[in-house]
């Protein structure tokens, strides 16, 4: 990764519009990368069992924001199942730029995180709000 | 007086990566000719399994893997070779000491680590702790990256049995003040290990004088092959200490009954051992007793104090452990605010330098210290200045860059 990659990587989780988070979301899902203690949070919007919208937040490095950035644009309209079922290869090759090695789970942390996606339960939410 | 550049010459690792500027040797050394000659002479003159054969080639091979363990006992300032036991590298010396104690502790005993330690230092603890119903307690550090005195005082009980604690830190180039430790600890009666993995190589070391019980260390940390290591054993312990590992090579008779083993170190090392990685070890040994421990650490100490200096003149560069060099090894931690390690790392590897990022198999110090990774530089004899010049450019040029754009 030279500096340019960097700032293009940056940038694009920097002027994501998936950034921040959905206040009564459907599902949310929350994980780190214990190696380099990166952490995620996805919350997610489903309309008829179908994903609406996904905000997320990040803290760490530019190559596990980007990955959430780009995760979260591929979301719409895909089932949460679907989502889960994301195959790394396709989602690495959609990054478009090579991960090395040492990398690969910075750039799959999304796809780590959103397996562990648990479903809220709005009706108290509401209630609340 | 150490010239790095001449040294470098005698690494034939950098003949073949000319651009590189290495600065992981807190991860593994390059190896000089003199180590690569040694173990490949072995194989071509002398290989043949030791202790053995009744055949001259055999003998040879034997006498000069016995002659690497004597090598390696004045290296290090041991009483006697046999208190030299060639393991796999520090981590099986520490799980080779923790799993012979097992039998000596009980339910509410104490093991004593600092927060500091390494994963190879905390884990077979956590393991032995588990089994033997044992806690595992830390001592915190300073500020300053230091040992905290005063929590130490608080953590020393009647329960604690064993202290073990690392000669330098691996992340905060801390070094701790072990011979005053040790002191402290064997007037409470405590055994002490110290994991010398990042101490051996860089400074002069004398186990007699530190008076540990214990002290670990690895081969390649030392310019020497992966695949051997070290474990001095104390007097004290040298007959009492069970084997980790049975099989041939330690047992003196053997009976459908049973066995009886041979004293240390045999007693240590079951099987066939790494025995040219050994024989490597000592041309190791042999190279930085010619460049002299005095010397290393001196060369060491002045690339400490140009770097922290240099280091510190840069924005936005945090830098961790102690800033006075006399209290501190060739190990440099730094966060860089907005670039996250792994970034940082990978862009510096884009230009030819090996750095270190993560949490260097010392996770509860990271989470201690509240940073969930760090970026890493470490030196070796073959540090140059120009290795540092040129990785402190590229910094620069990275914080720079990065920071206009905001």
């Amino acid at each position: 990764m030279n500096i340019d990659a960097f700032r293009r990587l940056q940038e694009y989780a920097e002027h994501s519009p998936h950034r921040g988070k959905i206040k009564t979301p459907d599902i949310r899902a929350h994980g780190e990368n214990a190696l380099c203690g990166d952490t995620l949070t996805l919350t997610c919007l489903l309309i008829n069992g179908k994903v609406t919208d996904v905000k997320f937040e990040h803290t760490g490095c530019a190559l596990s924001a980007a990955a959430a950035a780009r995760f979260s644009a591929q979301a719409r309209g895909k089932t949460y199942e679907q989502l889960k079922k994301l195959s790394p290869d396709i989602f690495l090759r959609s990054l478009g730029i090579p991960v090395s090695p040492a990398r690969i789970p910075c750039a799959l942390l999304p796809l780590a995180v959103a397996q562990s996606g648990v479903p809220i339960r709005k009706a108290v939410k509401r209630k609340r709000a | 007086m150490i010239y790095p550049e001449k040294v470098k010459k005698d690494f034939p690792f950098f003949a073949h990566n000319k651009k590189l500027v290495y600065l992981d040797n807190a991860a593994t050394t390059q190896k000089p000719r003199a180590v690569m000659d040694a173990v490949r002479d072995f194989w071509v003159e002398t290989n043949a399994n030791i202790h053995r054969g009744i055949y001259r080639v055999s003998e040879e091979a034997t006498r000069q893997y016995e002659s690497a363990r004597t090598k390696v006992s004045r290296f290090i300032d041991a009483p006697d070779p046999r208190q030299i036991i060639f393991t796999k590298g520090a981590t099986e010396s520490i799980n080779l000491v923790a799993r012979g104690l097992a039998a000596r502790l009980k339910p509410g005993d104490e093991i004593l680590l600092t927060i500091m330690e390494h994963h190879a230092n905390i884990v077979p603890w956590q393991m032995l702790a588990r089994e033997r119903k044992l806690s595992v307690r830390f001592v915190n550090v300073t500020a300053r990256g230091t040992i905290d005195e005063k929590d130490l005082r608080v953590k020393i009980t009647p329960r604690t049995k064993l202290f073990a604690v690392t000669h330098v830190s691996n992340v905060l180039g801390t070094i701790n003040p072990v011979k005053k430790l040790v002191r402290r600890m064997h007037a409470r009666g405590i055994p002490v290990l110290v994991d010398g993995a990042q101490a051996i190589g860089h400074m002069p070391i004398s186990v007699r004088d530190l008076g540990c019980d214990f002290y670990a260390f690895s081969g390649h940390k030392m310019l020497a092959p992966s695949g051997v290591g070290v474990l001095y054993i104390g007097n004290k312990y040298c007959d009492t200490l069970p084997p980790l590992l049975g099989g041939g090579e330690m047992i003196r008779s053997v009976t459908t009954k049973g066995f009886t083993t041979q004293d240390a170190p045999a007693k240590f090392e079951a099987g066939t051992p790494p025995m040219e990685a050994a024989v490597g070890l000592g041309a190791a040994v042999t190279y930085l007793k010619k460049l002299g421990m005095r010397t290393v650490r001196a060369h060491e100490m002045l690339l400490i104090v140009y770097t922290l200096k240099k280091l510190s003149m840069l924005p936005l560069v945090t830098v961790f452990g102690p800033h006075n060099a006399k209290e501190r090894s060739g190990v440099i931690s730094f966060s860089v605010q907005g670039i996250h390690p792994h970034d940082l790392a990978e862009l510096l590897d884009h230009n030819n330098i090996a750095v270190r990022a993560g949490h260097h198999c010392a996770m509860p110090l990271h989470r201690y210290l509240r940073i969930p990774a760090t970026a890493r530089i470490s030196f070796s004899v073959y540090t140059t200045t120009r290795d540092i010049d040129r990785f402190l450019r590229t910094l620069q040029k990275i914080i720079h860059t990065t920071r206009h754009e905001h």
